[in-house]
């Protein structure tokens, strides 16, 4: 038995194509249903639908043994615990730094607004540029309009949303995409099957 | 908050819970004390500088404190290997010299989910002896622990980090690129090699050859292959397939894994590791640590491994 957890959404859209390819699919009347853990039509290969951030975690805890998620959740969460075998290619955005001006992120002591708090402190650490770190949830273009921070550490796809709110997209932190995730007793204890549809995803991708 | 709420990651053990440690406590001992092995209690806290060698992991995890008695700072054990290495070092010795013990350690963070910061580790060690019959040793003794506290369908997994670290002085890797090759390998990101290579003016094909090598018996007759111009790579695979093979011979099942590296930093050769189906990590590992007790003015070779025996009886 295999289960794999994929996050509701655009990588749920994204990822079902691709596992279709190599002949694993979910009914419309499962997906549409209100269970949160989904048949497929391979009898020992079960799914679950999560929140993007809570596919890791239930990764490295065992209860799934593989898992689609994006690679700034990954980072943020840490890889304890799982490997991450597989980069799906799609979700493709950037984690940036956006800020009003350049003159914003040349301050000594940068107050920096983000979802990601661990990504962001890792990122100016390694700069050695000392920040202090604003945790939010959304909205975060906002956080610098309104004198919140100095600037943002987000994700940015086609950079409008930053454009509409007078923000520009400076530093790159990394290219994002979606990438499988496996835990790492699962790899060892189902290592034939994992092995076995990570290679045929790898093909098709 | 009420006065009886436990730090994060410290609990109690009582009743059932409690004596079913205590029993597994006491029949590995018995196990350990029939086969040789000398059980040793080492103390709660120790000078920072034995405790600590030379392993940031350890550090990390090391809860320090200044002694008011002395003004020097000390700490308290997370780990019982260097003080395993300390006690062999003092006696100075030439002979083959085994250890085990059971004993509660505190660690600022936590090593994976599901565990505690106050494992009780159960471990053995074995000094003064360099060829692979001491890893095999160990290893068999390791798996007996396992199934004397009732735990079975045992999966052994066996890698050597010195695979990793030939190839890696063999492209004459800075210690930043090193760190970086390392912590991909940790992850098994297989991604971010990719990117790691592509970025690269070095050649590193035979990292992206490298991290592949992971599954059954096969993975070595492919490893010999590749690696076939590469003398001591080929002893150390060889040397993999001995010990594999002695332990598929005794019907366990045996994985191969050529790119298992271990975060701390003091293992030198052959690593090993134990997994079953029922548990959703890693529950027993080990490995060769030659030479750890050079802080102590002693080099000898030593293999030896660990668990936490507070987390595979509560499960």
């Amino acid at each position: 038995m295999l289960t794999i957890a994929l996050s509701k959404g655009r990588i749920l859209k994204e990822t079902l194509p691709l596992l279709a390819t190599i002949g694993i699919e979910v009914s419309d009347d499962e997906l549409n249903s209100r269970k949160l853990i989904l048949d497929s039509n391979v009898e020992d290969i079960k799914i679950i639908v999560l929140r993007a951030t809570d596919v890791p975690v239930f990764v490295q805890h065992g209860v799934a043994d593989i898992g689609v998620s994006g690679k700034d959740v990954i980072e943020e969460k840490g890889y304890m615990g799982i490997y991450e075998l597989l980069d799906l290619r799609i979700s493709k955005c950037r984690m940036m730094v956006a800020a009003k001006s350049a003159s914003d992120i040349q301050k000594n002591l940068l107050k920096v607004a983000t979802k990601y708090p661990n990504t962001a402190k890792n990122y100016f650490n390694k700069i050695n540029r000392q920040v202090e770190i604003i945790k939010l949830y959304g909205a975060m273009e906002l956080a610098p309009v309104v004198g919140l921070s100095d600037c943002i550490v987000d994700l940015v796809d086609t950079g409008n949303t930053l454009k509409a709110n007078g923000l520009k997209a400076f530093d790159e932190i990394s290219s994002i995409s979606s990438r499988l995730i496996v835990n790492i007793s699962s790899y060892k204890s189902k290592n034939i099957e994992i092995k076995d549809l990570v290679e045929s995803l790898e093909k098709n991708l | 908050m009420s006065s009886w709420i436990l730090p994060e990651g410290i609990s109690d053990l009582t009743g059932d819970s409690a004596l079913l440690v205590e029993n597994n406590r006491r029949s590995l001992l018995d196990l350990y004390k029939s086969l040789g092995y000398e059980f040793v209690i080492p103390p709660i806290i120790e000078n920072i500088e034995s405790l600590l060698l030379t392993s940031k992991e350890v550090d990390k995890k090391t809860f320090k404190f200044l002694d008011p008695t002395s003004g020097d700072l000390i700490a308290v054990h997370s780990d019982i290997t260097p003080q395993i290495a300390r006690i062999d070092a003092m006696r100075s010795t030439d002979e083959v010299e085994k250890y085990c013990y059971v004993n509660s350690i505190v660690q600022t963070q936590v090593d994976d989910f599901y565990a505690s910061r106050s494992p009780i580790q159960v471990g053995a060690e074995l000094y003064g002896d360099n060829s692979y019959k001491a890893d095999i040793e160990i290893i068999d003794l390791m798996l007996k622990s396992l199934e004397s506290i009732k735990l079975n369908n045992l999966i052994v997994n066996i890698g050597n980090v010195k695979i990793f670290n030939l190839l890696a002085k063999k492209v004459n890797l800075d210690e930043d690129d090193l760190k970086q090759l390392s912590l991909i390998f940790v992850r098994r990101s297989k991604p971010d090699l990719a990117d790691f290579i592509k970025q690269s003016s070095k050649d590193l094909s035979l990292f992206s050859t490298l991290i592949n090598l992971e599954g059954d018996s096969s993975v070595l007759t492919l490893a010999i292959e590749y690696f076939k111009d590469d003398k001591d790579i080929i002893n150390c695979i060889k040397e993999i397939q001995e010990i594999g093979k002695y332990f598929e011979d005794k019907d366990y099942k045996v994985m191969y894994d050529l790119a298992e590296l271990k975060t701390y930093g003091y293992h030198t050769g052959l690593i090993f590791s134990v997994f079953n189906d029922t548990f959703k990590k890693v529950i027993a590992n080990g490995g060769r640590y030659n030479g750890i007790g050079k802080v102590f003015g002693m080099e000898r070779p030593a293999t030896g491994f660990s668990f936490d025996l507070k987390y595979l009886s509560q499960v």
